[in-house]
């Protein structure tokens, strides 16, 4: 191996590892907020990506069926609540929210041909149709089991992950898509070309971390988020209410997910079923970050796009049993070394 | 077998037969019923069990056999014949139990499946032990070689992985081809052809520089493709059926390689080539000759038979969504048209008799033209394709183009 | 002893109804009963690695894979007869998972989970990879096996000898877990600092309970691998290792018996759901997977402790194990799995219940 190979394997990983580190950050964001293992996080990766491609395509993406019907149920269980409980002020509200947005966006889509439009318009719809997703899912699975133990919410979220894979297998059809890049722009180093996209993702990716620091540190969502995160009964005692803390939460991760997927499809075909492994490997590096730290749980995420890039260079048909054992040390130190408080 | 006579024929679901039996209101319904069958019952339904992978992993081979099923002739020689369709989601045991349940439940008659090599060789045992026939639809010889008691009872559609691989071979050698990287699937398919491929240009004295694999959903090949161009190969073949075979040969293209590029035929489809783009353009690989039909010279009898299964694939699910994997379903169809008549003669359908007659048939099949070739069954072939079965082509245009 | 007698009369109504299944049932059904069988031996020790000690694995696929992968190599490469095997097997998964074990349950908190997955991908890919084991496309023409002259070849005859073995492992189960080591390991559950306290050597009972769990996937796989008499890796994947997980917890994962309701349940709606959605809802599409994982959240919002514990009530208040299953229904309530990873149940958690209607 010389060293321009080395190089390209190490660009190569870091670009994986930079996606790998923002789902690693939305998950354990989820955790922290909600208790949950976000396992469907990867599906928000797929669709953003095919609901992009799809509109490319000049097609209607599948996900408005999915947002009108979730939005409707949605409607209409919040609206029997508050009918019950005599809040008929609100009723319109949550009509409008639930399902005259939905029907409002969709409706849009059917009237403008969104093939022809710029590509950042076309970004923009497709996370408008992905990104409602997360906290109408909180709502519709999370929210009445939310003081579960973290072994119901995790089947809830294995439950969750196979009906989204079930949906986009539905909408997406079994074969990929690729979309177009961002950018045309190449790098020349030495023999090998660099491409704009790549580098796009990594800039994209440290942005959205600044970002999101930003968020944390200095919004008053932001802050609320994280005091949910470090004890929910305190914060609700402080006028947090943990049902909004945690579809903030989810929107959130739906929206990193979704983004994701937009950033890397130009890279690499995406599949109905692609996501699963992606947040797999978001998943280790969360856990790398003993699924509380942010800067770790990135680093972790990188070193698994680093790991997985050699590896398929030295042995690819071993790539993934070399990958995961060599976990196996890495959590072992970190289990070591963190001191762990267990819950009660 | 009573009941058989009064349900409509055509693609059923499982257990019909039994909830209408069921249903039944009155026992003195069926009694009477029981005693009709002797008299009426002359010729009861033929029952086709089919089990494929329209979900997981092989979805994209799976969806389109199913679509095709669908399109199977619901008459065969006045006969009303029923085709059960279970999903095997890509999963062994799934198929196995699809198995279990199309012979037990169902009572069919003949089996067709299943999608990919491991489902098919597990379901070899159950179909035998039953004693009745199966159609495969699966690549890998070793489904039906070594012939023996139980492969007497299997037969499958596709092109042996070595045929096809044969042809690639000959086509490197006339293109002075001497080094060759291969980049396949972590799966039973990539190892198919890795171990048909390396056999055959092994002993044609082409040499294999690198052996790579990566998985489906895998989103970046880097490392493989650097190691491949490190290598430096005259020709690279990748072994990948759908859209996920394009990421090798989009990245080897993007990182400047520009050698002679083979796929196989498991891309044969528009999504393969909607993805892979311009990238893809002077791609060969070999194929059945469905893939290319109207470009068959008229002389060609295939010609007839395969544009008869694209046009009215095509006319029931829209222009280009035709793929070479339907007709495979289609060629088990086309099998099965031939045999059932003359296992008619023979026996009753839903008895062993007839199981065994149709399987005598299926192994008799002599000159029958199918959409991927000319069918030639003979007790040690249970798949009897020739030289025809199988035409080079080239990407060209973002079209598939016969090589002459 | 009232509530025993009750107890062991259901049981004998239990085995009692298995052992006429066969007799009366189709031959399909009998398949599923197998199918069943196979899923709730493995659930079964996910039953006392999670549901008792609190630790959560998703790899038990795995194990599985390894008891399944020994007899069908020993038995097509070497000739073995597939009676020694199982020892073999069980040799196998139990050096292997005491290794795993020695490394992983070291991992504390959510690192364990993650590490059982990273050996289940990483025993995976081993198993396609290897040409010895025939790598992706997998092994066939493993041989049935044989009793005295009897060629276990039929469903039917499986039936017997996979429930059997389920059933000597349910009690098994149900001696260990009522052993002074049980109670070491359901100790585990509320926190290691406070079973070390009370002089638990946490580090060796969680060895214990992760290798017994181990074996018990081991046997099911060596069942499967007879069965089936094929063996590839997908049915080992991290897929199906989840699903064994998910099993568990729908049946109710504190339960002995919510192994086998959970199994069950989930086969049987999988089936129920292949054969009628597509009369309601037509060929085209595929939407078993989507109401099956809907049906699953609608189960776990109702019943969030599994299905066992709302049987035991719902039994309880019919009246049918009179008044004192009304007591232990309560009881069954709060001393189901709270826990998740590492979290603890409260000292109701030694109290779950181990057998129908009785302690």
């Amino acid at each position: 191996m010389d060293l321009q190979i080395a190089l390209l394997l190490g660009q190569d990983g870091i670009t994986n590892g930079a996606i790998y580190a923002l789902l690693a950050l939305a998950l354990v964001l989820v955790f922290a907020v909600t208790r949950v293992i976000f396992i469907p996080q990867g599906e928000f990766v797929a669709f953003g990506a095919l609901t992009l491609a799809s509109l490319q395509a000049g097609k209607l993406p599948g996900t408005v069926w999915l947002l009108l019907a979730m939005g409707t149920l949605i409607a209409v269980i919040e609206s029997s609540l508050a009918l019950r409980e005599r809040r008929f002020r609100e009723i319109p509200l949550l009509l409008m929210v639930n399902c005259g947005a939905p029907l409002l966006l969709a409706g849009t889509l059917f009237a403008i041909s969104p093939a022809s439009l710029p590509l950042p318009v076309q970004v923009l719809l497709a996370l408008m149709l992905v990104v409602p997703l997360g906290p109408m899912i909180y709502r519709l699975a999370y929210q009445p089991v939310a003081e579960a133990s973290v072994l119901v919410l995790l089947i809830v979220s294995v439950a969750m992950h196979v009906t989204l894979i079930g949906i986009g297998l539905l909408f997406f059809g079994a074969e990929g898509s690729r979309t177009p890049p961002f950018t045309d722009v190449t790098f020349e180093i030495g023999d090998a070309l660099l491409q704009g996209q790549t580098i796009l993702v990594m800039v994209a990716s440290v942005l959205l971390i600044v970002a999101l620091y930003f968020f944390f540190e200095r919004t008053i969502y932001g802050k609320a988020l994280r005091a949910t995160a470090m004890n929910r009964t305190g914060a609700r005692l402080m006028g947090i209410s943990g049902n909004l803390a945690g579809m903030l939460s989810f929107t959130l991760a739906a929206a990193i997910g979704a983004f994701s997927g937009i950033l890397i499809s130009p890279l690499t075909t995406i599949y109905y079923d692609s996501g699963f492994l992606i947040g797999l490997k978001g998943f280790v590096g969360a856990i790398i970050g003993g699924l509380a730290s942010y800067p770790v749980a990135a680093a972790g995420a990188i070193l698994v796009g680093l790991l997985e890039s050699y590896s398929s260079f030295h042995a690819s048909a071993f790539k993934e049993v070399i990958v995961f054992t060599l976990i196996i040390p890495v959590l072992l130190w970190r289990s070591l070394t963190t001191r762990h408080v267990e819950e009660g | 077998m009573v009941v058989r006579c009064k349900s409509v024929g055509g693609v059923i679901t499982p257990n019909n037969r039994a909830r209408t039996m069921r249903n039944k209101t009155s026992i003195a319904r069926l009694v009477a019923l029981l005693g009709a069958a002797f008299v009426t019952c002359v010729h009861a339904e033929v029952n086709v069990g089919v089990t494929l992978s329209a979900t997981g992993p092989a979805a994209s081979l799976g969806i389109p056999e199913k679509n095709t099923v669908a399109l199977l002739p619901t008459s065969i020689a006045g006969q009303k014949v029923n085709y059960l369709i279970l999903d095997d989601a890509s999963d062994t045991t799934t198929a196995v139990k699809n198995t279990r349940k199309l012979l037990a439940e169902n009572k069919v008659d003949v089996l067709i499946g299943s999608t990919i090599t491991p489902n098919s060789l597990a379901m070899i045992d159950v179909a035998a032990e039953a004693e009745t026939p199966m159609i495969a639809m699966a690549a890998s010889a070793r489904i039906i070689e070594p012939m023996d008691g139980k492969r007497y009872w299997v037969f499958k559609t596709p092109q042996n992985d070595a045929q096809m691989a044969t042809a690639i071979v000959e086509h490197m050698l006339n293109n002075n081809v001497r080094t060759v990287a291969y980049i396949g699937f972590a799966d039973a398919y990539g190892e198919g052809w890795w171990n048909e491929f390396s056999k055959i240009a092994e002993a044609r004295k082409i040499q294999i520089v690198a052996n790579e694999r990566f998985n489906r959903s895998d989103t970046s090949v880097t490392g493989q493709v650097l190691k491949v161009l490190a290598a430096r190969p005259d020709a690279v073949l990748i072994g990948g059926a759908g859209t996920p075979a394009a990421l090798p040969q989009k990245s080897l293209k993007e990182k400047g390689y520009k050698g002679i590029m083979y796929q196989t035929h498991g891309v044969a489809n528009t999504d393969f080539l909607r993805v892979c783009g311009k990238d893809c353009e002077g791609t060969f690989l070999p194929a059945g000759p469905v893939l290319v039909a109207a470009q068959l010279p008229d002389s060609n009898p295939i010609k007839k038979a395969a544009l008869e299964y694209v046009n009215k694939y095509e006319e029931a699910h829209g222009r280009g969504s035709v793929s070479t994997f339907g007709a495979h379903a289609w060629d088990a169809g086309k099998l099965l048209g031939n045999a059932i008549p003359e296992a008619l003669k023979k026996a009753q359908p839903g008895t062993p008799e007839f199981r065994k007659a149709l399987r005598d048939a299926l192994e008799k099949t002599r000159n029958l033209t199918a959409a991927h070739g000319v069918f030639n069954m003979s007790p040690q072939d249970h798949l009897g394709f020739d030289q025809r079965a199988r035409v080079m082509v080239k990407i060209e245009g973002g079209n598939w183009k016969l090589v002459q | 002893m009232k509530r025993s007698l009750h107890s062991t009369l259901l049981l004998l109504l239990f085995i009692a109804a298995l052992a006429i299944a066969p007799l009366l049932l189709p031959e399909f059904y009998v398949t599923l009963l197998n199918y069943i069988g196979l899923y709730a031996i493995v659930a079964l020790g996910l039953v006392m690695l999670t549901g008792v000690g609190g630790l959560t694995s998703f790899g038990q696929a795995a194990f599985v894979g390894l008891g399944a992968y020994t007899s069908a190599y020993l038995t097509t490469v070497h000739g073995v007869s597939p009676w020694l095997t199982l020892p073999a097997g069980l040799l196998v998964t139990a050096v292997v998972a005491l290794s795993l074990g020695l490394v992983t349950l070291r991992l504390s908190g959510h690192f364990l989970p993650l590490g059982t997955i990273a050996w289940g991908m990483s025993l995976y890919y081993l198993f396609g990879n290897l040409d010895a084991l025939g790598g992706h496309t997998g092994i066939s023409g493993i041989p049935p096996l044989r009793l005295l002259d009897l060629e276990l070849k039929s469903g039917r005859e499986f039936f017997y000898l996979i429930w059997t073995v389920l059933l000597v492992l349910v009690l098994a189960t149900r001696n260990l877990l009522d052993s002074r080591e049980g109670r070491a390991i359901r100790a585990l559950k509320g926190g290691s600092v406070m079973a070390e306290a009370m002089g638990v050597n946490t580090p060796r009972s969680k060895i214990v309970v992760f290798t017994v769990a181990a074996l018990y996937a081991s046997v099911s796989g060596w069942l499967y691998a007879h069965l089936q008499r094929f063996v590839n890796p997908t049915p080992f994947s991290l897929t199906q290792g989840i699903e064994y997980l998910f099993m568990a917890v729908v049946g109710g994962v504190s339960h002995v018996w919510g192994a086998i309701l959970g199994a069950g349940l989930i086969t049987v709606l999988k089936q129920w759901l292949q054969d009628w959605l597509p009369r309601l809802l037509g060929q085209s599409g595929n939407f078993e997977i989507i109401v099956f994982g809907l049906l699953m959240i609608f189960v776990l919002h109702r019943a969030r402790d599994g299905l066992w514990p709302m049987l035991q009530r719902f039994f309880s208040t019919a009246g049918v194990v009179a008044h004192a299953g009304r007591r232990r229904g309560a009881a069954g309530a709060a001393g189901t799995a709270r826990g998740g990873f590492s979290a603890a149940g409260g000292p109701g958690c030694q109290q779950a219940l181990w057998w129908p209607g009785g302690q």
